[in-house]
């Protein structure tokens, strides 16, 4: 019984197990196919021969002065340009450490601000009368000014912490941007 | 990263002894010296700077074999899609000692090789180049290539197959 093409080409490669090799042996002595596949490998590797590479000594020399070239340029950068190599789990755990501390300082400096901070705005609306009313959002403005059956002039006096902050459109900072009844 | 002298001496040792192999599996996967040396440059930069700790010399070679391998298919692959597929046969500096009607001959055969590896698939080309002009064994194939001892097998195999195919079809003789 002839053997797999791929024992054949194993045989070929002198890649059997010796007793393997004898058994194929054997068996080519006797069979013409079997020995043609044989020669149509060594056929392909005569010709896969005649593609020879190149001399490579000039190269090996040129690639091996570059790559030291390569290494000592590298080197002359010093410290503070140097590659440096660490562990998966050493990031992991820096990363970890340097979200935690931000999240720990962005939550303390709210903390110690208090609520005031972060709070709606407040102003004070002061009309051209001696009403004075105290609005915490936009809209209570508007309803103000909608309840006015007349246009009245007014004045937002702005908290003035330094822990102000503009929140939301800045509408009412656009004076002629607002048109009664909208 | 290597430092000190004596690792510039290791890498020098392990340079010389995989130097060869790494430029003949190279420049038979790209088909040109030059692209051949800035591969080989760039897969000994890459094993010096790598940091990888390896346990053996062996294991040095496979890994600086499998690195030129994929860059030389690397290249191979933007150069096919760049539609710059022309294969430089041999190196531009060598000398035609023979000349003369053999030389001719002879460049023709490795186009033809040159031709008839090309129509090969990478997979089955690479196991084939590194056996044919490696010289490496289906063990060391299959450690650079993370596959089976059995695998490296069928693959050869088969790529032979398709290279007898492709050769008859040329009518080629080996001079």
């Amino acid at each position: 019984m002839c053997f797999d093409d791929t024992i054949l080409s194993a045989y070929f490669d002198d890649e059997l197990e010796e007793t393997w090799k004898k058994k194929v042996e054997e068996h080519l002595s006797s069979c013409p196919l079997c020995s043609a596949k044989v020669a149509s490998f060594r056929n392909v590797r005569s010709i896969l021969r005649t593609y020879k590479t190149p001399d490579y000594t000039f190269q090996k020399e040129v690639v091996l002065e570059r790559i030291h070239h390569s290494i000592s340029s590298e080197k002359e950068l010093g410290f503070w340009y140097r590659k440096i190599y660490l562990s998966k789990t050493a990031v992991a755990v820096a990363a970890v450490s340097l979200v935690l501390v931000g999240l720990s300082l962005f939550f303390f400096s709210t903390r110690r601000t208090g609520p005031a901070a972060v709070a709606e705005v407040v102003p004070v609306i002061t009309s051209s009368k001696t009403d004075v009313l105290t609005a915490d959002s936009m809209n209570s403005v508007i309803r103000y000014l909608n309840s006015q059956d007349k246009t009245v002039e007014i004045t937002i006096d702005l908290p003035l912490g330094h822990t102000f902050q503009y929140l939301g459109e800045p509408q009412f900072l656009k004076e002629a941007d607002y048109v009664r009844g909208r | 990263m290597v430092d000190g002298a004596d690792d510039i001496t290791q890498f020098n040792k392990i340079y010389e002894q995989v130097f060869p192999v790494l430029i003949k599996v190279v420049y038979h996967i790209v088909g040109s010296m030059d692209v051949a040396e800035d591969i080989c440059q760039e897969t000994f930069i890459r094993f010096y700077k790598s940091g990888v700790r390896f346990s053996s010399d062996n294991d040095k070679r496979y890994w600086l074999i499998r690195v030129a391998k994929n860059l030389s298919f690397n290249f191979y692959k933007r150069r096919e899609r760049e539609g710059r597929a022309v294969v430089k046969l041999g190196n531009e500096s060598r000398t035609f000692d023979d000349g003369g009607i053999d030389a001719v001959f002879k460049d023709e055969t490795e186009r033809i090789v040159r031709h008839a590896l090309d129509a090969v698939p990478a997979k089955l080309r690479s196991v084939l180049i590194l056996k044919e002009y490696g010289g490496l064994t289906y063990r060391e194939i299959a450690k650079i290539l993370h596959i089976s001892e059995n695998n490296v097998k069928i693959r050869a195999f088969r790529a032979r197959n398709i290279l007898e195919n492709m050769i008859d079809k040329e009518d080629v003789y080996v001079l």
